[in-house]
């Protein structure tokens, strides 16, 4: 084993620049935060465009209340965030108890199948389950259709709960992830003990289990409704042409108006409104947190339940996973890569077969606009991840090492972005570099894109490095403190290393973040900073069905090796992590 | 004395002050458009052909001014919302996101009246370009005109029952075929335009009608969502002969027709922001799209193009069918004058 001198540095000065960095760091962060909140309230009280000169007023507020077509927009936007909750929530909750609690063969495989959802782009599945569930155009209708003899396809993705269904498939991956943590930490204790007592499997579930975890449940669900209630991808790409418009969509056509100029006062207005309902929503989000400390039963680290024995059941839990796998990536990869082969979208048959060429690949190769595109996706995952792991380490740092005072309001700040929709820091930094382009001229630079990136994802950040912080002891750093050693070399000798697992964790999560988002890259994205989700979306949106199509695949297949390579990594480092 | 020390600082102030632009020459553009090496038009996708037109398109550019250049294609919004945005842009200050302007005449009357687009001496700079093609004046060139009308699949909608026109999208006998399934623009000059023929109680009594058959919008360039059957029928597009003319070409079913008789036009228009970040890439390029050789690319993959170029497949058009094609000044006008609350309530029964 190596071991390692720390030495003090001589001689000390009178302020300690180590420290007063990482507040620095901090502070501007969490000024950052705070700035771009206050923009949002600032422009609902404003009317017109950035530089325009207006006075205070409470316009906005009044007309949005006074249009119907608000409350139309806020009751499909909570009937898709609902249907989004029902789907994602239990199927992440079967996949959860399946993996953690049984003994289905194959675990490995089937969290595998899982996390690659992740790793998938939402808006790539969405364009695919429209040329698989659309009524007119999708291949599932059509096949039931003629296997039924049907005048009508039985199944409808353009609609409402079509757009829920969707993104509660494409969201179920993290819901399995956050319950499946909880089903992991849960002691077993009870459930041993009604096994013995001769309990049914299922009444164990109902009566044992599940109330044990509902806070992870209860929390799940209100993460799973502000990210729907955010959400763009689904929205946008099923939703928009269908007349289908939820909160994200609205405020898309509000920014990027058909008639006349941005209502940026109207969207600030409708923002505020969600952020003070976002707000309220994280009451009831940290009382389920605070309350999962109550269910929790000391015992013995050794202490291991036996798994429930699944029997030939395990046919039917893997049937299950399987038609999840095929339904929300393998049939919509396969709808995409059939429509960029083709000159236009068409149903498989023997005569599209005879048309199908590669020769949208072929000039693929040859974009530069889309190789730029990729220069900034790549760009992006490496500068933002490093970022938030240096902003979030100071932060963290302040919150669970030093004794500073406001240390709570600065954890408070930090976990922010959570609850907000990101498509409102998206809309308030843009307002901003446009109120500001004259002095810095920041307006449509993929900087823009970084600090909006880094803001949103903070709150993930020190959440995790919170977490691996506190369960550094103190005795290292204070005998480190005893010796004269800075703060700077503390953290970089001495914390760093002991979490260094929960740094990867965060840079690669935000790093596959930043390459899977759309959101508020299509707020702000020019023909500078186009990444490439939204020159997919670009084309998409432009009619280029074909060409979305073939780019996405080309995406795949190019990222994916990356991608999962990461994940496995993270995924070892974790392993590593939760066995030490 | 005085006097002749006034005339003199005059004298003096007028040549230190730069050279107003109607007094640019194209040697001069050409010079500095050396120096910004790049040009950027935002617009859908498909735009003059799109990735395949624009490498034409500057290989063309490259011969015509003898010098190599980026011209690019970024996909982005609708012509409204493109507007939308360089008018916000300028108002904060800020440098375009697009160097160049295309849309029609609804859209470039905001532009005009917004003061949005930069004074150029067009027919004055560029041998090629004439008078008749400033639409609006020392601001925008026609690049393309199309009429506007219907667009169908003829596999979803059988010979029998397809529409005629724009009163035929709302014929109870017909209408049950595209009931609800119906795309409609996702902006409403398409009936405005209309009311210039219809008058404003028609045109409402008409979008009231039609609001019932909508199944969702659709942006110009979105053709291929009727060629595949996601929507059997869009109400009103800018070019339906053309997009028909392509479409066919691929062997799609897809069927065009004017919706209106007689047929409402659009004059599609290219211009330079006030602000664009490239000023001198962008009018070489826009004088570039007026130019034969343009208008063939064009041609080729949007079957799109002007009938003030001589030899185009328009130009031919109007002068075999002897058109008489409405003035596009007498539009524009139409559109200043426009009726907002007519936006208002259209706007409000269709997109609402």
């Amino acid at each position: 084993m190596s071991t390692q001198v720390l030495t003090a540095e001589q001689p000390r000065s009178l302020f300690n620049w180590s420290k007063l960095s990482l507040v620095g760091i901090a502070g501007f962060a969490a000024l950052s935060i705070l700035v771009l909140l206050a923009m949002i309230i600032w422009m609902s009280l404003h009317t017109g465009v950035p530089g325009q000169v207006s006075a205070y007023t409470l316009k906005n507020y009044v007309a949005l209340l006074a249009d119907p077509y608000t409350y139309r927009v806020m009751t499909t936007t909570l009937i898709f965030a609902a249907i989004t909750i029902a789907v994602s929530v239990p199927l992440g909750f079967i996949f959860a108890w399946l993996i953690e609690r049984t003994n289905m063969p194959y675990k490995a495989v089937a969290m595998s199948v899982l996390s690659i959802g992740i790793l998938f782009p939402t808006f790539l599945k969405a364009m695919g389950w429209v040329f698989l569930l659309h009524p007119r155009i999708g291949v599932i209708n059509i096949f039931l259709m003629q296997l039924f003899g049907l005048t009508k396809a039985p199944l409808n993705i353009a609609t409402v709960p079509g757009i829920g269904f969707v993104q509660g498939m494409t969201l179920t991956p993290l819901a399995y992830v956050m319950i499946s943590a909880a089903l992991r930490s849960m002691n077993p204790a009870l459930v041993e003990a009604a096994s013995v007592h001769g309990v049914s499997k299922w009444r164990t579930l109902v009566r044992i289990e599940l109330p044990l975890i509902w806070p992870a449940l209860f929390s799940a669900v209100i993460w799973m409704l502000t990210v729907a209630i955010a959400a763009f991808d689904v929205p946008g790409v099923i939703g928009m042409a269908n007349n289908i418009f939820t909160f994200s969509t609205a405020i898309y056509f509000m920014i990027n108006p058909n008639e006349g100029l941005p209502r940026y006062g109207l969207s600030g207005a409708y923002g505020s409104i969600m952020v003070g309902l976002s707000l309220i929503l994280m009451i009831p989000y940290f009382r389920a947190l605070k309350q999962s400390h109550r269910y929790q039963i000391i015992s013995g680290k050794a202490y291991q339940s036996r798994p429930v024995e699944l029997g030939h059941w395990w046919l039917v839990a893997w049937g299950l996973l399987g038609a999840y796998f095929l339904l929300a990536f393998v049939l919509p990869m396969i709808a995409i890569f059939w429509v960029s082969l083709l000159p236009y979208v068409q149903a498989p048959s023997w005569q599209a077969l005879s048309v199908i060429s590669f020769e949208r690949y072929t000039q693929i190769a040859v974009d530069d606009a889309l190789l730029g595109a990729a220069l900034n996706t790549v760009l992006l995952m490496v500068v933002v991840p490093t970022a938030i792991v240096i902003i979030c380490s100071a932060i963290s740092w302040i919150v669970t090492r030093s004794r500073m005072r406001w240390r709570v309001v600065l954890d408070a700040i930090a976990f922010l972005p959570h609850p907000v929709p990101h498509l409102l820091f998206a809309l308030a930094i843009a307002y901003l570099a446009l109120l500001i382009s004259n002095v810095v001229p920041l307006y449509g630079t993929i900087f823009v894109l970084m600090v909006v990136y880094v803001v949103c994802w903070i709150s993930f950040g020190t959440r995790v490095l919170n977490n691996s912080m506190i369960q550094v002891h103190r005795e290292l750093e204070e005998a480190a403190q005893v010796g004269g050693v800075s703060t700077f070399r503390i953290l970089a000798k001495v914390i760093v290393p002991l979490i260094k697992p929960g740094l990867v964790y965060t840079w690669i999560w935000t790093s596959l973040s930043a390459y899977r988002e759309l959101t508020m890259a299509v707020f702000l994205a020019s023909p500078k900073s186009q990444v490439l989700s939204t020159y997919i979306w670009g084309q998409w949106h432009g009619g280029g069905l074909g060409d979305a199509a073939a780019i996405a695949i080309v995406m795949i297949a190019v990222m994916s090796p990356l991608v999962t390579g990461f994940w496995i990594y993270a995924r070892k480092l974790q392993h590593v992590a939760s066995s030490a | 004395m005085s006097n002749v020390i006034l005339v003199l600082c005059l004298q003096a102030l007028l040549l230190a002050a730069p050279a107003p632009l109607h007094a640019q020459k194209l040697e001069q553009i050409v010079t500095e458009a050396k120096k910004e090496g790049e040009v950027t038009l935002v617009a859908s996708a498909s735009t003059f052909g799109g990735k395949k037109g624009f490498a034409e398109l500057e290989n063309l550019f490259a011969k015509r001014y003898g010098f190599k250049a980026k011209v690019n294609l970024t996909g982005g919004p609708s012509f409204p919302q493109v507007a939308a945005r360089i008018i916000t842009e300028q108002k904060a200050g800020a440098k375009s996101s697009t160097d160049l302007y295309l849309g029609s005449d609804g859209t470039y009357v905001t532009m005009h009246q917004e003061k949005a687009l930069e004074k150029v001496n067009w027919s004055g700079i560029f041998p090629w370009v004439t008078k008749e093609m400033e639409i609006f004046p020392q601001e925008s060139l026609l690049v393309y005109a199309s009429f506007h009308g219907i667009i169908y699949n003829s596999n979803s909608i059988p010979k029998d029952k397809a529409p005629k026109s724009y009163e035929d999208l709302i014929d109870p006998a017909l209408s049950p075929t595209w009931a609800g399934k119906m795309a409609i623009p996702s902006y409403i000059h398409w009936l405005v335009r209309v009311s210039s023929i219809w008058g404003r109680e028609k045109v409402l009594a008409y979008a009231r009608k039609l609001a019932p058959l909508v199944g969702g919008r659709l942006r110009q360039g979105e053709e291929e969502r009727i060629v595949s059957g996601e929507f059997p029928i869009m109400a009103s597009t800018g070019g339906p002969l053309e997009a028909m003319w392509k479409w066919q070409a691929k062997g799609a079913p897809l069927v065009g027709l004017p919706g209106s008789t007689p047929a409402t036009s659009s004059y599609y228009q290219l211009s330079v922001p006030r602000n664009s970040a490239h000023p001198n890439m962008a009018k070489l390029f826009v004088a570039l799209m007026t130019t034969r050789e343009a208008q063939a690319v064009m041609e080729k993959h949007d079957m799109r193009s002007s009938y003030l170029v001589d030899g185009t497949l328009m130009a031919k058009y109007v002068k075999n069918n002897k058109l008489k094609l409405q003035d596009p000044k007498e539009l524009n006008e139409v559109f200043q004058k426009e009726d907002t609350s007519l936006d208002e309530e259209l706007t409000k029964i269709l997109l609402k």
